[in-house]
C-alpha cells in the first residue's frame, strides 16, 4: 500500500498552490481519506503519521477531525516508543476540546509518563499535559507534577513549576498541598528555577527583575504607592522616548502614561503637546495608543483643544485631494468634480490613506467617550459641546449618528437655562443645510442626527425666538420624510408641535397676518400628514391620521371663523369634511351668540386644542437610580384587603352557572411565580366567600333558594341606588349628569400634579439671563426619593436657590471662565469649515455659514466645505 | 535585534498567560504555523490570523512591531475600555469568556490583547498576547525563537519550517510550556531539541519497544546526583538518585506492559 508522508503531503498541497478551490478541496479529501484508513489500522507508525497529518491539516484549513480522532491520538500517546508519543503529546492539545471525553483515557498514561524512569519523557508528558489540563485531569494528576517539583534535573524541575500553574489554575483545591512545595521551590539551589517559583507563587508583578531596560518597569510599579519623585522621574524618561526614533520606544512609552495618568496627571500633561504630536504619527499602533492615552488623560481645562485637535483631523481628512489653496481655484475644481460626479459626494470623498472608516469611528467613540464621562464632568461649555457634536455629525463620515444623536438629546434634557434656546436655533441651522439634509440617508452621514434635530426643535421651539412659521416649513421639508419611518415620527410630530406653540401665540395677537399663516400652514401641515397617512409604517400612519382628524377640526373651525378685523386677503378655503363642518358652524353660531352676551375673543377657540397635548409635562433626564429610589407610600399596605366584601351583601355578578366552575380557572394560569403566588393569595383571602359558589351556600352549607336570591338581589339594588358610584338602569335622566366643562386653553388645567407646577415656578426665578450652564447630572429622581451623594465638582458653584423638586440641578462654571456669550458672534460656531479653511490656506475671512447666507459665495463655500453637489446648487452655480 | 542571547529569566509574566496564539506568516498570507494555548475554535482561528495578516502586511517597515488596530476584532471578544458601549463593532482587545463589567478598568487591562510581530524575510512571526506580557519582552521572545529555529535547523530557511511543523512546534515546546515561557536561553533551549531529537531519531530506528537510551540516560543521571549530593528532596523521588536498579526495572517493566 502507497503511503503518503508528512512531506509528500505538504509537497502535494504546494503543487495546488495555483489550481482552483475546487481541485484542492477534492485534494483535501482525498487526503484525509488516506488519514482515515491509516488511523484505523493497526501499524502504529502509520497511525502516528496519520495523526500529524491530520494536525497539519487542522492547522492550515477549518477541517473537522475524523470521527474518533481523539482516541487515535490517546492510542498513539499511549505508544511506548519515544518518537511516537511525543508526537501523540504534540497533538493533543488539538485533538482534544474541553468537552472530549477522551481526556478521561490519558490519565493513567500521563501519571505513567510523568514518572517514568525513562528520563525523557517526563518532559513530553508535562509539556503536553500543561495543554490539555481540564478540572478533573489536574486533580488527578498534580500528585505526581508535584512530585516531579523535586525531579533531579533541572529543566523538569522547571516544567513542573510551570506546569503545577497550570494545574491550580484548573484544580485549585490542588494549592493546599501543592503550595508548600512550590514554595519550597523558591530555595531551589538553581537560581533560575527558584526565580520561576517565585512567579508562580505570587500572582502580583511586584517582583520583577527582568533584564528590560529601566523605563519598562514603570509599568509594573504600582506607581501610586510610589513616591511622586519616582513618579516624575518615570514620566520624563518616558516623555524622552515619546521623540526617540524607535518606534518601539514610543509606543511603550505611551503604554506606560496610560498607567501613570491615573494617579499623577498633572505630570502626564506637562508633556500634552508632545502627545498630541503623537497622533499624527505615520504609525497606526502608535496613533491608536495616544488615542487611548488622550481620551485618559483630558481634564477640563484641555478637553476643548484636545477634542478641537481630535476633530481637525477627521476634519482634515475629509477633504478630497483636490483640495486647493484659493478659493477660486477651488471653486473651479469643484466646479469640475461636479461633472465628474454629480449628486452629493460627502460619502465618496477619498480620505486620506491612513484615517481608515475603523479608525474614524475609534476617533469619533474617543471624542464621545471623552466628553461625556462621568455624566459630562469635562465639559464647561455645552454650547461649545454642542457644536462638537454637529460638527461630528458633518466630519465624521461614518455611521455613528445614532450615538451622536443619543448625546444631542441627553445634553438637552439635562442642562438648562439659555441653552436650550441655542441648541435650537443650532439644529434649525442643521436644517436649513440643504445639502445634508439631503444627502442624509447615504451611508456615513448619520441621518440619526436628524432625529434629534427634529425632536429638539419640536420639544423647545417655545424656547427660542426663531419665527415658529420657520420652524413648521424647515420640518415639512419633504426630503425629511425619505430617510426612515422613525425619523418621519419625530419630524411630523415636532412640526405638529410647533404649530401647537405657533396657533397659541397667534391667539394672543390675532391679525390678519397671522390668520392668514395659520391657514397656509394648516393647508401645508394637513397635506404632509395625508401624504404620510398611506405609509406602511403602523406607527408613522396611525399618528399622522390622529393628528389629521384634530387638524380637520382646525380647519373647520378656521374656516368657518370670521377672519380678524383688518384687511385681509381672500383664501382659498379648503374642503373639510361636512360633518366636521356643519359641527362646527353649529358650535360657531353658538359662540357667536354668546359673543353678543358678554365679550369673547376674537380668535377662534381650536386654536389651542393642540398645544395641551405637548405641554403636559417637561421631559428630562431619569436618574440612574430613579426607579428603584420610588419610595414606598407610608400608607400603602399590600397585604391589606383591597375591598371588604361581605358574602351576601353587594355584589351578584349574575353569572351562568358555567362561569362558576370557572371561577378558578378565571384567574388564569402561568405568568411566573409571582403570579402564582398572587393566585395562591387570591384563593385564600377569597376563601371567605369572594368565589361565587361559595357565596351561593347559605350558612349551613346548603345552597340557597331561588327566592332567597331574588330577595338578596333586591336588597342590592336599593343599596345602589343611593350609590352614585353605580350606573343604574333604571336612572335614565341623563340631563342629571354633572358636566364638567374641560378648560383646553388653560395650559395648568392639564398640569398632572402639583409637582409641575413648582417646577414651573422654579423656572420663574431662574429666569434673570444669563444663567451659567445648569446641568441635571444626575437626572431626574422620584419625589421624596434618598438623594444620591452629589459629585462635588465645584463647591463654590451650588446655590441654594436651586432646589427645584427633587432634580438637582447642579450649576458650574465657576471655577472656570464662566461662559457668557452676550452677542450671537461670540457663540461658539460649528467649526468644521474652519479646519477646512486652516488647510487650504483659504483667505477669505471666517464666516459661519449663517452670515453667508445670500451671497454666491456661499454656494462655492459649501461646495468647498461639504462637497456637495446638488441639483440646487448647480443652479445657483449656473447663474454665477 | 534587540538583545541576544538573552539571560535566562525571561521578562514578567511567566505565569502570565502568554500567546494564545502564535503564528507565522508568509508574505502572501499563507500561515505556515500556528499554535493556540487557549481554546478558539477552528473559523475563528483563520479569521484571526487572516485578519492580523492582513493588518501585519499592510504596515511599512520601520514602524513599529506592536499591531494595534481599529477593527482588530479577537476571538469571543467585547468592547475595550473607553469605546462607547453597545456597538459590537469597536475593536476589542480583550480575551473570551471574562465578563468582567466594563468598568473594572484595572482588571480588564491583563485580559487585553496585544499583537506583537517581527519580520524576517519572507515570514512574520507574531505572537498574541495578553497584557501581562512585557511587550518587549515578547519582542526578544520572538527573537529568541527564530534564533533556536536557527540553531535546531541549522541555518533555517521557510522550506525547513514549512516541511517539519512538527519539529518546529517542538523548538517553540521548549521555550514555550501552555503559553508561560518556559526557557529564553537559546543554548539550552538547543541543547534540549537536540536531545529530544536524538532521542526520537535512536526510537525511530530502533526495533525494539523502548529505547535503549533511557537506561543510559538514568544511569546519567545516577551519576550525576551523586556527584552533587543530591537535588533538595531528591531522595523522596522514585525517579531520582535513592532508586536502585531493581526498582527502575520494576518501573520499567510496567512501561512496556502499558504499550502493548
Amino acid at each position: 500500500m502507497w503511503e503518503r508522508t508528512l512531506q509528500d503531503l505538504i509537497r502535494g498541497l504546494r503543487a495546488h498552490k495555483t489550481s482552483s478551490q475546487a481541485e484542492l478541496d477534492a485534494f483535501l479529501a482525498e487526503a484525509v481519506d488516506e488519514i482515515r484508513q491509516e488511523l484505523r489500522g493497526r501499524d502504529m507508525d502509520l497511525k502516528a503519521e496519520g495523526v500529524v497529518k491530520m494536525c497539519y491539516l487542522m492547522m492550515l484549513y477549518p477541517l473537522p477531525p475524523p470521527p474518533s480522532f481523539a482516541f487515535h491520538v490517546v492510542e498513539v500517546m499511549s505508544s511506548p516508543r519515544y518518537h511516537l508519543k511525543q508526537l501523540g503529546y504534540l497533538a493533543a492539545p488539538m485533538a482534544f476540546s474541553t468537552d472530549t471525553e477522551e481526556v478521561v483515557l490519558t490519565v493513567n498514561g500521563i501519571r505513567k509518563d510523568l514518572l517514568a524512569p525513562h528520563a525523557h519523557l517526563p518532559p513530553v508528558a508535562l509539556a503536553g499535559l500543561a495543554d490539555i489540563v481540564t478540572p478533573s485531569l489536574a486533580r488527578d494528576v498534580y500528585a505526581d507534577v508535584s512530585v516531579l517539583l523535586t525531579h533531579s534535573r533541572a529543566h523538569v524541575r522547571k516544567r513542573a513549576v510551570l506546569a503545577m500553574f497550570k494545574i491550580f489554575e484548573q484544580y485549585p483545591e490542588a494549592l493546599r498541598t501543592g503550595f508548600t512545595r512550590l514554595r519550597d521551590r523558591l530555595e531551589d539551589d538553581d537560581p533560575v528555577r527558584s526565580l520561576d517559583a517565585t512567579r508562580a507563587t505570587f500572582s502580583t508583578q511586584t517582583a520583577s527583575s527582568n533584564n528590560q531596560p529601566n523605563f519598562h518597569d514603570s509599568r509594573h510599579f504600582p506607581l501610586s504607592e510610589a513616591g511622586d519623585a519616582l513618579a516624575r522621574v518615570c514620566v520624563e524618561k518616558l516623555s524622552g522616548f515619546l521623540s526617540d526614533e524607535d518606534q518601539n520606544l514610543k509606543y511603550i512609552a505611551l503604554l506606560a502614561m496610560v498607567k501613570i495618568v491615573p494617579s499623577h496627571p498633572h505630570l502626564i500633561s506637562e508633556h500634552q503637546d508632545e502627545i498630541l504630536e503623537s497622533l499624527d504619527d505615520q504609525d497606526m499602533s502608535i496613533r491608536m495608543r495616544a488615542l487611548e492615552l488622550t481620551s485618559n488623560m483630558v481634564n477640563r481645562r484641555n478637553i476643548r483643544e484636545i477634542v478641537t485637535r481630535l476633530l481637525k483631523d477627521l476634519a482634515l481628512t475629509t477633504t478630497t485631494a483636490d483640495t486647493l489653496p484659493s478659493a477660486a481655484d477651488s471653486l473651479a475644481k469643484t466646479a469640475a468634480s461636479e461633472t465628474i460626479a454629480p449628486g452629493p459626494t460627502v460619502a465618496s470623498l477619498v480620505p486620506k490613506q491612513h484615517l481608515t472608516p475603523a479608525y474614524r469611528v475609534e476617533l469619533v467613540q474617543r471624542i464621545l467617550s471623552m466628553t461625556s464621562a462621568d455624566t459630562y464632568v469635562n465639559i464647561t461649555d455645552f454650547e461649545w459641546y454642542m457644536t462638537v457634536l454637529v460638527d461630528l455629525a458633518y466630519v465624521s463620515n461614518v455611521d455613528v449618528g445614532e450615538e451622536i444623536k443619543d448625546r444631542i438629546l441627553d445634553v438637552t434634557a439635562r442642562v438648562r437655562g439659555n441653552f436650550r434656546p441655542f441648541v435650537v436655533s443650532l439644529m434649525l441651522r442643521l436644517f436649513k443645510d440643504d445639502t445634508f439634509v439631503e444627502s442624509a440617508s447615504q451611508e456615513g452621514n448619520c441621518s440619526e442626527i436628524l432625529y434629534a434635530t427634529s425632536w429638539v426643535v419640536g420639544e423647545y421651539c417655545h424656547l427660542s425666538k426663531e419665527s415658529k412659521k420657520a420652524m413648521i416649513e424647515a420640518l415639512l421639508n419633504p426630503t425629511l420624510y425619505q430617510i426612515s419611518s422613525v425619523i418621519s415620527v419625530v419630524t411630523l410630530t415636532a412640526a405638529v408641535k410647533v404649530f401647537a406653540y405657533f396657533t397659541a401665540e397667534a391667539a394672543e395677537d390675532w391679525n390678519p397676518e397671522l390668520y392668514n399663516d395659520t391657514k397656509s400652514l394648516v393647508a401645508t401641515l394637513m397635506q404632509t400628514l395625508s401624504s404620510c397617512t398611506s405609509s406602511s409604517e403602523v406607527e408613522l400612519q396611525e399618528r399622522a391620521v390622529n393628528f389629521l382628524q384634530l387638524f380637520r377640526l382646525l380647519d373647520a373651525d378656521l374656516s368657518s371663523s370670521k377672519p380678524p378685523p383688518g384687511h385681509v386677503r381672500e383664501q382659498e378655503s379648503y374642503n373639510a369634511e361636512p360633518a366636521f363642518e356643519n359641527a362646527f358652524a353649529e358650535q360657531a353660531s353658538k359662540s357667536e351668540n354668546q359673543h353678543n352676551e358678554d365679550e369673547q375673543p376674537n380668535y377662534p377657540k381650536s386654536l389651542f386644542l393642540l398645544r395641551p397635548l405637548f405641554t403636559g409635562y417637561e421631559i428630562s433626564s431619569i436618574g440612574y437610580k430613579a426607579q428603584e429610589s420610588v419610595k414606598l407610600p407610608d400608607d400603602l399596605d399590600l397585604d391589606a384587603t383591597l375591598v371588604d366584601w361581605k358574602p351576601d351583601d353587594n355584589l351578584d355578578l349574575d353569572f351562568p352557572d358555567v362561569m362558576d366552575d370557572e371561577a378558578e380557572s378565571g384567574m388564569g394560569h402561568g405568568g411566573g411565580a409571582n403570579l402564582e403566588e398572587l393566585r395562591r393569595v387570591l384563593k385564600e383571602s377569597g376563601g371567605k366567600g369572594k368565589s361565587s359558589k361559595s357565596k351561593r351556600l347559605n350558612d349551613d352549607g346548603t345552597a340557597e333558594t331561588e327566592a332567597q336570591r331574588a330577595a338578596r338581589k333586591a336588597e342590592r339594588k336599593a343599596k345602589q341606588k343611593g350609590n352614585p358610584y353605580y350606573l343604574n338602569d333604571e336612572q335614565d335622566d341623563v340631563d342629571a349628569i354633572p358636566i364638567v366643562k374641560l378648560e383646553l386653553d388653560d395650559n395648568d388645567a392639564v398640569t398632572p400634579s402639583d409637582g409641575k407646577v413648582k417646577r414651573k415656578k422654579a423656572k420663574k426665578i431662574r429666569e434673570p439671563s444669563p444663567p451659567p450652564p445648569e446641568i441635571d447630572r444626575t437626572g431626574e429622581m422620584p419625589e421624596g426619593s434618598e438623594a444620591l451623594p452629589k459629585v462635588k465638582h465645584t463647591p463654590a458653584a451650588k446655590t441654594s436657590k436651586k432646589g427645584h423638586d427633587g432634580l438637582k440641578g447642579i450649576e458650574f462654571g465657576v471655577d472656570d471662565r464662566p461662559v457668557d456669550y452676550t452677542t450671537d458672534a461670540q457663540r461658539p460656531q460649528t467649526h468644521f469649515e474652519e479646519y477646512r479653511e486652516d488647510e487650504a490656506d483659504d483667505p477669505t475671512p471666517k464666516a459661519d455659514v449663517v452670515a453667508l447666507a445670500t451671497s454666491e459665495v456661499q454656494v462655492v463655500r459649501v461646495k468647498k466645505k461639504k462637497k456637495k453637489t446638488t441639483a440646487d446648487g448647480s443652479k445657483k452655480k449656473a447663474e454665477v | 535585534m534587540v538583545c541576544s542571547p538573552l539571560p535566562l529569566d525571561v521578562s514578567a509574566g511567566l505565569y502570565c498567560d502568554l500567546t494564545p496564539c502564535l503564528n507565522i506568516n508568509r508574505s502572501i498570507g499563507k500561515p505556515r504555523l500556528s499554535k493556540f494555548y487557549t481554546p478558539v475554535t477552528s473559523s475563528e482561528q483563520s479569521t484571526l490570523l487572516a485578519q492580523i495578516f492582513q493588518l501585519v502586511s499592510d504596515r511599512p517597515a520601520g514602524l513599529c512591531n506592536f499591531l494595534d488596530a481599529p477593527g482588530l476584532m479577537f476571538p469571543g471578544g467585547k468592547g475595550r475600555k473607553g469605546t462607547v458601549k453597545g456597538k459590537g463593532k469597536s475593536n476589542s482587545l480583550r480575551r473570551p469568556s471574562e465578563n468582567q463589567p466594563d468598568e473594572d478598568g484595572e482588571n480588564d487591562e491583563e485580559d487585553e490583547l496585544r499583537v506583537i510581530y517581527r519580520h524576517y524575510a519572507t515570514l512574520y512571526f507574531v505572537f498574541v498576547v495578553d497584557g501581562g506580557e512585557s511587550e518587549l519582552g515578547i519582542l526578544d521572545l520572538i527573537q529568541v525563537f527564530v534564533e533556536s529555529l536557527d540553531r535546531s535547523f541549522e541555518n533555517v530557511c521557510e522550506l525547513d519550517l514549512i516541511f517539519h511543523f512538527d519539529e518546529v512546534i517542538l523548538v517553540l515546546a521548549e521555550i514555550i510550556q501552555g503559553g508561560l515561557v518556559l526557557e529564553t536561553n537559546i543554548t539550552e533551549i538547543s541543547t534540549r531539541f537536540h536531545e529530544a531529537a536524538a532521542q526520537r531519531k535512536a526510537s525511530a530506528s530502533s526495533v525494539k519497544e523502548i529505547l535503549p537510551s533511557s537506561l543510559a540516560s538514568i544511569a546519567a543521571d545516577t551519576a550525576n546526583g551523586i556527584r552533587r549530593g543530591g537535588p533538595p528532596g531528591g531522595g523522596r523521588l522514585g525517579v531520582s538518585t535513592g532508586d536502585n536498579v531493581r526498582n527502575v526495572a520494576g518501573r520499567w517493566l510496567q512501561g512496556l506492559g502499558f504499550g502493548a
